[in-house]
């Protein structure tokens, strides 16, 4: 009876402050101020929302913030999160900072740099939160426009043409010949998508690329989930957050494509090796799942054409191959031969890039159109086709508004930001498009979403606004399956590049039960 | 769990080289036992017959630019087990991290780090007695020992 006193009169307690929080909000709402001028910039000076050890600064105020709306109140889903953190002193923060640091880098959630070095992916630990209703969206958007994708390949790959000019998907360096006519099973050929979403403000998502090869990143995320729930576990009170588990839905993705009728098919992560820069999410995955990770040398083909798994115990036929790896043959001499002649399976299959490239990313809402007769539920960024001749015009006339990226780029390589580039990169630009049209597309530039960036600054908490988007990790197995979560990319302050290898920082990534 | 031959192949120099971070442990733990008295770190002639027995004079002369009888012994010291030449232990563990590093088991890849962090952040100039030196070895040949103990439990 006692406890139950205590209890209600916490409630009461609790209720209270909420009470005095959201009048304080509705204080800043009318005032809408900003006396605190930081070199022209806005800041909104949080200490008026009754958190008075951490300010905010809103360094693009443009772009909608998931934390605070337009009128500097504080968002209902990071309400509980703010007051959370609002809980811990700044000095205790900077050392869980450097703490849970330490752990990624004692843990080996790190990169191999020249001469046996290592280091870390630099780690924003401020989460991001994604509300129920928005990933309702998410997942659904995601489901149709993979289902469209694979269609697609299928069409593609069966020889006979699809609504696409063919000389597009034919002339990408992804495209495999050898696969025209071939079954795939299943018609599956994307098992593992990673696409790239930024939030635009109230629930409104838009794609920036498709990953359909080699997707990578979900270790981090299931990492930083755990370092999060480790080192600061205050931030978790009052969420219910889904778990994020990419390993089984990946293993179950894998049994399902397996030709082999043995409930436990062999299954292998095929890895480049130690010096590839994903090297650790290989081996987290491999892990996590329960499978061997195996190098190009640890596979060959045997007679009968089967690939065939070298070990000191013995030797095993491999049945699926998840693969992270773009080139078969040059460690595994014969590998594709003995995939397309069906003696192994692979996720994903050979010759998913040639939807991956980004002059096919303007067809992906029309596939969605033609293949499903229905509505794009996620739209992508408005993309322009040098092929085109009014898209050609458009971007030579504007190409300093617009995102500039080279068909084939990745990881945020060969992508020119027109607004944060100098005048002489756009002509350079320019002519380089002028001379090869088919190698580049267009997209217009996003004043999209951003989150916080959190620090310890002169003793205060600071949270600098910073551009955010999200990989999500779409698994097609017997059901399409979307792992619940994902990897946040943080852009560094002044950029909208988010990719970890152009200097982008990833943060722990909250979908709501 | 099938274990796969380049996996096998990197646990196998992993042991190599815990191996010999290991021997070089007890060697230069050997002086404890040889010098009267254990505030210092002895005389040069106490450490040459390590530095042989270690193949280790050419390094000493490269780095010191002396001959290894006019070494002191704390530079030497600080060369076996801190300096960044094949004969060191922190080189050995740096190398059995980078072999640890690229084995699927997170579980051995700390362990081995937590060795190689060990010695790491231990400032070299901070040790000036045979007492502390003896303290710092046992602890590099346990971790060692019990490195390759999980090694055995979890593959052998």
């Amino acid at each position: 009876m006692g406890q139950q006193t205590t209890v209600i009169k916490k409630t009461k307690k609790e209720s209270q402050k909420r009470v005095k929080r959201k009048e304080a909000n509705l204080e800043v709402t009318k005032e809408r101020y900003n006396e605190k001028k930081d070199l022209g910039r806005l800041a909104y000076k949080t200490m008026k929302l009754g958190f008075d050890n951490f300010e905010f600064y809103n360094l693009q105020p443009k772009s909608p913030n998931d934390i605070f709306d337009g009128c500097g109140r504080v968002t209902p889903y990071y309400e509980q999160l703010l007051w959370n953190l609002s809980k811990i002193t700044p000095a205790d923060l900077k050392k869980r900072i450097d703490k849970a640091n330490y752990t990624l880098w004692a843990e080996g959630v790190t990169f191999l740099l020249e001469g046996n070095d290592f280091r870390i992916l630099p780690v924003d630990w401020f989460p991001r939160i994604v509300p129920k209703e928005h990933w309702k969206i998410i997942e659904k958007g995601l489901k149709q426009r993979l289902k469209a994708i694979n269609i697609f390949l299928k069409e593609a790959y069966s020889g006979k043409g699809t609504f696409i000019p063919k000389e597009l998907y034919e002339n990408s360096i992804y495209w495999q010949p050898e696969l025209v006519g071939q079954s795939i099973p299943r018609d599956t050929y994307v098992s593992i998508y990673g696409p790239d979403l930024v939030h635009m403000g109230n629930g409104n998502y838009v794609l920036l690329e498709d990953n359909l090869r080699i997707p990578s990143g979900s270790s981090y995320a299931m990492e930083y989930r755990g370092v999060t729930k480790r080192v600061f576990p205050e931030f978790f009170e009052g969420y219910n957050v889904a778990e994020f588990d990419t390993c089984s839905l990946i293993k179950e993705a894998a049994r399902h494509l397996s030709h082999n009728r043995d409930p436990n098919p062999v299954i292998v992560l095929l890895t480049p090796g130690i010096y590839n820069s994903a090297y650790y999410d290989h081996k987290y995955l491999a892990e996590h799942m329960g499978i061997p990770l195996v190098e190009g040398s640890d596979l060959y083909i045997d007679t009968d054409g089967r690939v065939v798994l070298k070990s000191p115990d013995g030797e095993v036929n491999v049945d699926v191959i998840y693969r992270r790896i773009q080139d078969l043959d040059i460690f595994t001499p014969g590998l594709s031969k003995a995939y397309f002649k069906g003696k192994v399976n692979l996720m994903n299959a050979l010759g998913t890039g040639i939807a991956d490239d980004k002059g096919i990313f303007p067809y992906v809402e029309d596939m969605i159109r033609e293949y499903l007769s229905e509505e794009p539920i996620l739209k992508g960024a408005k993309t322009y086709s040098p092929r085109r001749k009014n898209d050609y015009e458009y971007i030579m006339k504007h190409a300093k508004e617009l995102v500039i990226k080279a068909r084939e780029g990745y990881g945020g390589h060969e992508v020119i930001i027109g607004p944060e580039v100098p005048n002489e990169v756009i002509e350079s630009c320019k002519n380089a498009i002028r001379k090869n049209p088919e190698q580049f597309i267009a997209q217009e530039c996003l004043d999209f979403g951003t989150q916080a960036l959190m620090n310890v600054e002169n003793d205060k908490i600071v949270l600098k606004s910073s551009y955010v988007d999200l990989r999500c990790y779409v698994i097609h197995g017997k059901e399409t399956e979307i792992a619940k979560g994902g990897l946040t990319r943080v852009a560094q302050l002044g950029t909208r590049i988010v990719n970890s290898s152009s200097g982008g920082m990833c943060s722990d990534t909250w979908v709501l039960r | 769990m099938l274990l796969p031959k380049s996996s096998a192949y990197r646990i196998y120099w992993l042991g190599k080289w815990l191996e010999r971070a290991e021997n070089i442990a007890r060697l230069i733990d050997s002086v404890y036992f040889k010098v009267s008295d254990d505030t210092t770190l002895g005389e040069t002639e106490d450490w040459l017959p390590i530095v042989k027995a270690l193949g280790a004079e050419t390094c000493l002369n490269e780095v010191t630019g002396k001959d290894p009888s006019n070494v002191s012994p704390k530079e030497i010291v600080s060369i076996l087990v801190f300096g960044n030449t094949s004969s060191s232990i922190l080189n050995c563990l740096k190398i059995a991290k980078v072999n640890a590093q690229s084995v699927a088991q997170k579980s051995l890849f700390i362990q081995v780090n937590k060795a190689f962090e060990y010695l790491h952040n231990i400032d070299p100039q901070g040790i000036t007695s045979m007492y502390e030196l003896h303290d710092v070895m046992t602890n590099v040949i346990s971790d060692c020992m019990s490195i390759t103990e999980q090694v055995g439990r979890e593959w052998f």
